[in-house]
């Protein structure tokens, strides 16, 4: 397994890339210009990307020439396509430890991390939101009787 | 830039990994097997891990002996630790397009894709879900009785 470096312009985006990245564009284009650029492309036989379209885009906006490039030619046509579809989703499955992310967090003083789409308030635990159910409260209702029209409340269930 | 192979058994995960990544492990270890290691894992100067804790653990369980590593070694110790976090970060925000994904399984016949944990989106897009619960919210009904006449109905 080798590196190549390889012309922006060279490059091919999948023509049906399966993934919205456009918001995800600024925060990797922020990454590449405060790390470098640290994991290649990977591309096909013919130059089509593989994993690393928003990358691509990233590289552009900050006007960069060349991108680490890591070929994948032994791959069948349909393991290019699986791969392509494999790689983004197994990077869908691990989750925060929030609390070992708000230490971490604590410990950057000197790097904006806001610029890589981290809220201004910390991180959020979705526990917090969509934990135990609440319970429900009893609310007063009016009511008007099908039967004999009389209007009447009730409390019922909110 | 350049790319070394190195021992599965010298790469040091970082301490405070904050990524839980166990049910992912067997995806990622079905991929390695299907399609290559193809993503070098970055470490610092220290051989520890900054992207790729859990293609290490999908290595070790797959038996393999070596790994592709990329040495990180300009980026001082803050920028490791923010790069930990960004590497991630970055990913959660490009979303799926799910009528193309659907174009794209249908296209793949030879590779189990539920391995990777990848099933149609048809029946799934978030649409279905919200509509879902809507139709619920509106077919909750109370039983009331009415206080004059004594009948029961609902409301």
């Amino acid at each position: 397994m080798k590196i190549e470096e390889m012309k922006v312009g060279e490059l091919i985006p999948y023509e049906n890339n399966p993934r919205k990245n456009d918001a995800a564009v600024d925060a990797v284009a922020a990454s590449i210009r405060e790390f470098g650029f640290k994991v290649p492309i990977i591309v096909d036989k013919d130059n089509v990307i593989v994993a690393g379209h928003t990358r691509l885009k990233g590289a552009k906006k900050l006007g960069l020439q060349t991108v680490p490039v890591i070929r994948a030619d032994d791959l069948t046509e349909e393991q290019v396509k699986a791969f392509r579809l494999a790689d983004n989703k197994t990077g869908e499955i691990a989750e925060w430890d929030f609390e070992k992310l708000r230490e971490e967090m604590a410990g950057i003083q000197g790097v904006d991390l806001l610029q890589f789409g981290f809220d201004d308030e910390g991180p959020v635990n979705m526990d917090d939101y969509f934990g135990e159910a609440q319970p429900r409260e009893k609310e007063p209702k009016t009511y008007t009787c099908p039967y004999c029209g009389e209007s009447f409340e009730a409390w019922s269930w909110k | 830039m350049e790319i070394k192979t190195m021992n599965v058994s010298r790469l040091v995960p970082y301490e405070n990994n904050p990524r839980k990544n166990d049910r992912a492990v067997d995806a990622v270890a079905a991929s390695i097997r299907e399609f290559g290691f193809r993503v070098p894992i970055i470490i610092d100067k220290k051989n520890v891990i900054v992207a790729g804790h859990t293609r290490l653990k999908a290595a070790e369980k797959l038996g393999l002996k070596t790994v592709p590593v990329i040495l990180a070694d300009d980026l001082t110790e803050e920028q490791i630790k923010a790069f930990r976090l960004a590497d991630n970060k970055v990913a959660e925000l490009s979303k799926w397009d799910y009528a193309k994904l659907d174009e794209e399984l249908d296209l793949i016949e030879n590779i189990n894709m539920e391995d990777f944990l990848l099933f149609a989106a048809k029946q799934f897009s978030d649409d279905d879900f919200f509509s879902e619960e809507k139709e619920e919210k509106e077919e909750k009904k109370t039983l009331v009785t009415c206080p004059c006449c004594g009948k029961s109905f609902e409301a």
